[in-house]
């Protein structure tokens, strides 16, 4: 039973969360830190009760009807009204940034024969709010297309209960203490390659079977983060040794593993709260074996993935934002320094990321309906290319977007697994 | 099902050769034509609409509102048109030229453009006595200008473009414009022609030109310059 003072009056406007602060300062022409969410269906979308179900679900998670506003000083979220169009999928999604195409929201709903897809701008939210709002809209198309009725778990919200104070809380500012520390580090390897223009995002998705991962994984005595997390830092190891720049070959290999910080602090929010480590090897000591690269990846997370370090640096940032010679610098100067800021300190110091929003279990009713999940990060600004990989239905996703020709990484590291004896069946976005 | 041969990853039904390395995969028991592919082919590239004719409109009313206050100011102070013809036919010089500067025909553009120099600096040349400069200078100069212009834009629009064959165009083009702009000054100063200067800096021009022509004549040599000089 839901008490009166759980429930929220949904704010005309508000400060946008820590963690978004940031993303509307780096948008350009062509970028805007977007990642998208997909699940397959056993049968094409009906697109009028996607709408309908699109419609319901907006009413039960508000804070998606929000626009990006700019105030004097910082930017800021309004609410909107309606929702936005169904649109058809294409074949490079995630690069168009322009919000005023699609009625100023900022995340896109798209379908394609039996897919729903969504694409979320990040300061709306992060893996985890994306994914509940996706699989609520799928059990709500469900149960409008089907009449069947699909429990609610902590994915699937009750579409019928008003939307809580929780879900909307900005979740950093909560928890953040006294003392913050941002980690200093060093610039990272890049693979090099040639750009693909500012419209197109290369994306090869690889199914993995998780029982055969979960067996490697085991005889490595690590999780299957930690495991993938070094197939790709053993990939990029064997593309920076072939460098012919001594500078390029020394420069340390990292990857960004993004962390779901809700279940440190029992956070049930719906916006951004969520951390990242950044884990690898230092080339510049020599050749790492498989077996060397999980020691590191599996000890660094160790050490980092700990509650004071992962609040240290969330408390480092409140800082920064709470920081009241920043809060007066005018948002039209802001814009230029948080960029530069930007391109100083975030691809510049990771090789590429791997996010993991881990495998995840629906109720029964709603397994037969689904057939895939998938998710993917868009094009970055400074990285070749990132990875994103969800499980389900005792199957691991993994998408890489990359924009550059080049798929070395990708190849590398699929081939790895395949010679491990681990079956890849891959997808792309490449067409015929 | 299809596997890559080279990569022995498993591939999608939709994938007709390997993306990680592009061998072609050929599986007689699958007709592609019948498979839906796993994404659409529509690319969506934003274009931002903007209103040029609106924003024309706007810019020209602010300058006839320019215009007629200056005017104005002028005959309220002095009791006459003085100083404020200059700053009228300025805004309408800039008018003219930010109207016609859009227009399809680029020629038609570029003449009106030279029409409305010619005027604007007559205008100002006749309020100041300057009749023989502009006659004998300023109106020659920009007449030869706007032929050097007018070429090197048919140049340009030609279908076959190559780039370092128009480029020794322009500079065979400069090189005479120079010639004749040194003609002009001698006949405006001495009454006579004694090429001096000129020919220090059209020599060199001339040149870079003869070879720009030879390069662009030989495929070969320049598919090497290509190669080297790529970015």
């Amino acid at each position: 039973m839901e008490s009166k003072e759980d429930i929220i009056d949904i704010p005309k406007w508000m400060r946008l969360d820590n963690a978004a602060t940031i993303y509307p300062y780096t948008i350009t022409k062509k970028y805007a830190a977007t990642f998208r969410l997909s699940i397959t269906l056993n049968e094409k979308i009906d697109v009028i009760i996607l709408k309908k179900a699109l419609k319901k679900v907006l009413k039960r998670i508000p804070s998606f009807s929000y626009r990006i506003r700019k105030g004097l000083f910082w930017y800021y979220l309004s609410y909107l009204e309606g929702a936005p169009d169904i649109l058809e999928d294409i074949r490079n999604p995630m690069c168009n940034s322009h919000f005023k195409d699609n009625k100023h929201f900022m995340f896109k709903v798209r379908y394609h024969g039996s897919r729903i897809a969504i694409e979320i701008f990040h300061s709306l939210t992060d893996g985890m709010g994306a994914i509940t709002f996706l699989l609520t809209l799928t059990s709500e198309y469900l149960k409008l297309k089907y009449k069947i009725n699909i429990p609610n778990n902590s994915f699937i919200l009750n579409t019928k209960e008003k939307p809580k104070k929780e879900e909307f809380e900005d979740s950093f500012k909560k928890v953040a203490r006294n003392r913050g520390k941002l980690e200093k580090e060093k610039p990272a390897y890049h693979v090099s390659g040639i750009q693909e223009e500012g419209h197109i995002v290369n994306i090869i998705t690889g199914k993995i079977p998780i029982d055969n991962l979960k067996s490697v994984s085991k005889k490595y005595n690590c999780t299957i983060t930690e495991f993938l997390a070094a197939i790709m830092i053993l990939s990029i190891q064997e593309i920076q040794e072939k460098e012919k720049s001594k500078r390029r070959r020394n420069k340390p290999i990292k990857l960004s593993i993004p962390v779901n910080l809700r279940p440190f602090y029992n956070s049930k929010t719906l916006r951004n709260f969520s951390s990242y480590v950044n884990v690898g090897i230092d080339s510049q000591y020599g050749h790492y074996s498989l077996e060397e690269i999980i020691i590191q990846v599996k000890n660094q997370m160790g050490m980092m993935i700990t509650e004071k370090k992962l609040n240290a640096k969330l408390t480092g940032n409140v800082k920064i934002e709470n920081n009241k010679l920043i809060g007066i610098i005018p948002a039209f100067i802001k814009k230029y320094i948080l960029s530069i800021g930007e391109k100083m300190m975030g691809d510049r110091y990771c090789s590429s990321n791997l996010s993991n929003l881990g495998n995840i279990s629906l109720p029964n009713e709603m397994v037969p309906y689904l057939l895939d999940m998938n998710v993917m990060v868009g094009r970055s600004k400074g990285k070749p290319n990132s990875a994103a990989c969800i499980g389900y239905n005792n199957n691991l996703y993994i998408s890489f977007s990359r924009k550059i020709k080049e798929p070395i990484t990708e190849k590398l590291f699929f081939t790895k697994l395949v010679e491990m004896n681990i079956p890849v069946e891959i997808e792309s976005n490449q067409g015929r | 099902m299809s596997y890559c041969v080279n990569c022995g990853v498993k591939l999608s039904k939709s994938e007709h050769k390997c993306p990680l390395c592009g061998t072609i995969v050929v599986n007689p028991n699958i007709d592609i034509n019948n498979i839906e592919e796993a994404y659409p082919d529509r690319i969506e590239i934003h274009n931002p609409k903007i209103n040029w004719k609106y924003l024309f409109n706007l810019f020209n009313m602010f300058l006839i509102v320019f215009g007629l206050t200056t005017v104005l100011c002028d005959l309220f102070i002095i009791g006459k048109i003085t100083w404020s013809l200059y700053v009228l036919a300025s805004t309408a010089y800039v008018g003219i030229v930010l109207f016609f500067m859009f227009l399809k025909n680029k020629y038609i553009s570029l003449i009106i453009w030279l029409l409305s120099t010619e005027l604007f600096i007559f205008l100002i040349a006749y309020l100041n006595n300057g009749m023989s400069w502009f006659l004998y200078l300023v109106m020659p100069f920009l007449f030869i200008f706007g032929i050097f212009c007018l070429i090197i834009l048919w140049i340009i629009k030609r279908k076959n473009k190559n780039l370092i064959r128009i480029l020794s165009f322009v500079l065979f083009f400069c090189a005479l414009s120079i010639i004749v702009i040194e003609i002009l000054i001698d006949l405006y100063n001495f009454k006579t022609i004694d090429l001096y200067w000129s020919i220090f800096v059209t020599l060199p021009i001339l040149l870079i030109s003869i070879v720009f022509i030879v390069i662009s004549c030989n495929k070969k040599m320049l598919e090497e310059i290509k190669q080297r000089i790529f970015i």
